[in-house]
Order: structure tokens, then sequence, then C-alpha cells
């Protein structure tokens, strides 16, 4: 999972410049640290409790 | 839901179809048409974005001022916001509905140049075969090239992650902010290189996949690029240029 998010994290800049390029715009993460910080920390300190916590915050994400 | 969707881009497809009478023309109409009705969402969004790159200097004095302090300097930064009226349409949550959006197309197109459906229809438009990958090479290069402009267009971005702020006391938490730096780091470098590897990508993608995706693909980035430029002018690409224009001067 951790792995999971950190190739998230490589690629969105890629993802954010193609979903420009087919929409011409992309929406960014408006949480500070971002959902997918989050959700890593979270799952680091609480393991499955956390990855649902990092869930309930994408979910808030609007 | 998601098949009646995508069966209702097929039928949209179709029916241009029968109106143009040609494959490779109908999936352009349809990609205007789809970025057409777009634009009403995109463009406060787009118009968002330019007014926060304007906004960068004060954020970085509020950053200065708040430094350590994530909570107020959010709040700082929700009353700048406010004040210039800036609404940043931003979250996951829109970005899953676009990329959900995007299997569907993908699936559209894919099932519409099947040959099935194809059977009765011509499909060549200008030198290709719609149903097949480009034997000239000449689409993917211009889907990689049209993806290389806009990426440059859009390069400064707005958004500029914010680094942990190493102030805790015990080392073994200091040595793991470090580590977390470290990636960070990394991944912003690599985030920079993707702005290269991506049109790079995309050709190689738009070799393999039938000459209609990739004129989808095409179509769809020179529309973002027209609206980039009536939004917010060339951006990186006139630094690009002048930098061109330097170098060969020398």
């Amino acid at each position: 999972m951790q792995i999971l998010i950190k190739i998230y994290q490589v690629f969105n800049k890629a993802k954010h410049h193609l979903l420009i390029a087919f929409f011409g715009v992309s929406f960014t993460c408006k949480h500070r640290p971002t959902c997918s910080q989050y959700m890593s920390r979270q799952i680091e300190q609480n393991g499955i409790k956390g990855f649902f916590r990092g869930l309930r915050r994408i979910l808030t994400c609007w | 839901m998601f098949d009646t969707l995508t069966q209702f881009f097929l039928n949209l497809l179709l029916s241009i179809n029968d109106f143009v009478g040609n494959l490779g023309l109908s999936i352009i109409f349809l990609t205007i048409l789809v970025r057409t009705v777009l634009t009403p969402l995109t463009l406060p969004s787009l118009k968002a974005r330019k007014k926060i790159k304007e906004l960068q200097p004060e954020l970085k004095k509020l950053k200065k001022k708040f430094k350590g302090k994530a909570l107020e300097m959010q709040q700082a930064q929700a009353e700048l916001y406010k004040k210039y009226n800036v609404n940043p349409l931003a979250g996951c949550i829109p970005q899953l509905v676009q990329i959900v959006f995007l299997v569907i197309l993908y699936r559209a197109l894919t099932g519409f140049l099947t040959e099935q459906v194809t059977n009765n229809i011509n499909t060549n438009f200008l030198w290709l075969n719609v149903t097949e990958p480009d034997s000239k090479y000449i689409l993917p290069i211009l889907a990689g090239l049209a993806q290389l402009a806009l990426s440059i267009m859009i390069a400064p971005g707005a958004e500029v992650e914010d680094k942990v702020p190493n102030k805790s006391k015990s080392k073994k938490v200091q040595k793991k902010n470090e580590q977390e730096e470290d990636v960070a780091e990394m991944a912003a470098s690599m985030q920079q290189q993707m702005i290269y590897i991506l049109p790079f990508f995309t050709m190689i993608i738009a070799l393999q996949f039938p000459a209609g995706l990739a004129l989808y693909y095409v179509t769809t980035t020179l529309f973002s690029i027209v609206q980039q430029y009536f939004v917010s002018g060339w951006g990186g690409l006139k630094t690009y240029y002048l930098r061109l224009k330097l170098k060969f001067r020398k």
C-alpha cells in the first residue's frame, strides 16, 4: 500500500498534465498535508485503522 | 451506469457519423462537442488557477510570517483567497470523476473502432485508417509535441509543495523528517522531468493505439492549448521561446 502511494505521488504531475490535456483543467487536492501524505502517515502509525481514516479524509476532499 | 454511459457516447459517435459521414471527422467533432460542453465547468477553475498564480508573492509573504504554523497558515491563505474572490475548485473526488470519465470515453472510442461497428463505414481519414495504428508516425509525433507544448505552458504550477518543518526535538524524529524531505525532493525532481518524459510516453502509447484514439488525443490537447492561451497567455512557452532565441543569437 505504501509503495502504491509513493508511485501515485511520483506520477502525480504526469496525471495532472494528462488531465489538463484531456479536460483543460485538473483538480488538485485541497488538503495540506495532501490526502496521499495523510493516508501514508496514517497507515504507518495506525495500520488498517489508519487506512479507513485516510479514506474518510479523501471523502471530504471536494 | 458505467456501461450505459459508454453506450451513450458510442451512440453519440454513431449519430455524428451518420451526419458527417467520415469517422475521423466524427471523432474530431465529438472531441470539440465534449470540450465545449465542459467549458463552463473548466473555465472558472482555470481562472482561479491564474489568480492563484498572481497571488504567489503574497502567499510567499504569508508563508514566511506563519512559518511552522500550518493551521494558521491555512486560515490566512483562505482569508487571502476570500479577499481576492478566488475560489480554488479543488479536491480528490472531482479528480476521480475525471478519471472515470476518461475511462468511459476510452471504452466508447475503442468500442467504436472495432470491426463490428465500423463494418460498413469508410474508415479512411486523410492518410489514416482510423482503426489501425498510424503507419506514418505523424499522429503520434503530433500528440507528443502537443503534450510537450501544453506541459511547458502550464509548467510553473501554482501548487508548490510545502516542506515538512524540521523542528522536532528528538533525533529520531528529526532523522525521519530528513528522510521524508529527501524523498520529497526526489519526487519533485522526477516531477520536473515528467514534463519531458510524459510527451515521450504519449508518443509511444499513441503508436500502439488505433489512430482514432490518437486523433482524439491530439484534438483535445489542442483544444486545451487554445483554452489555456485565452485564459493565461503563452505561459512557460514564452520563456522557452526567449531562451531559444538567445541561444541562437550567440
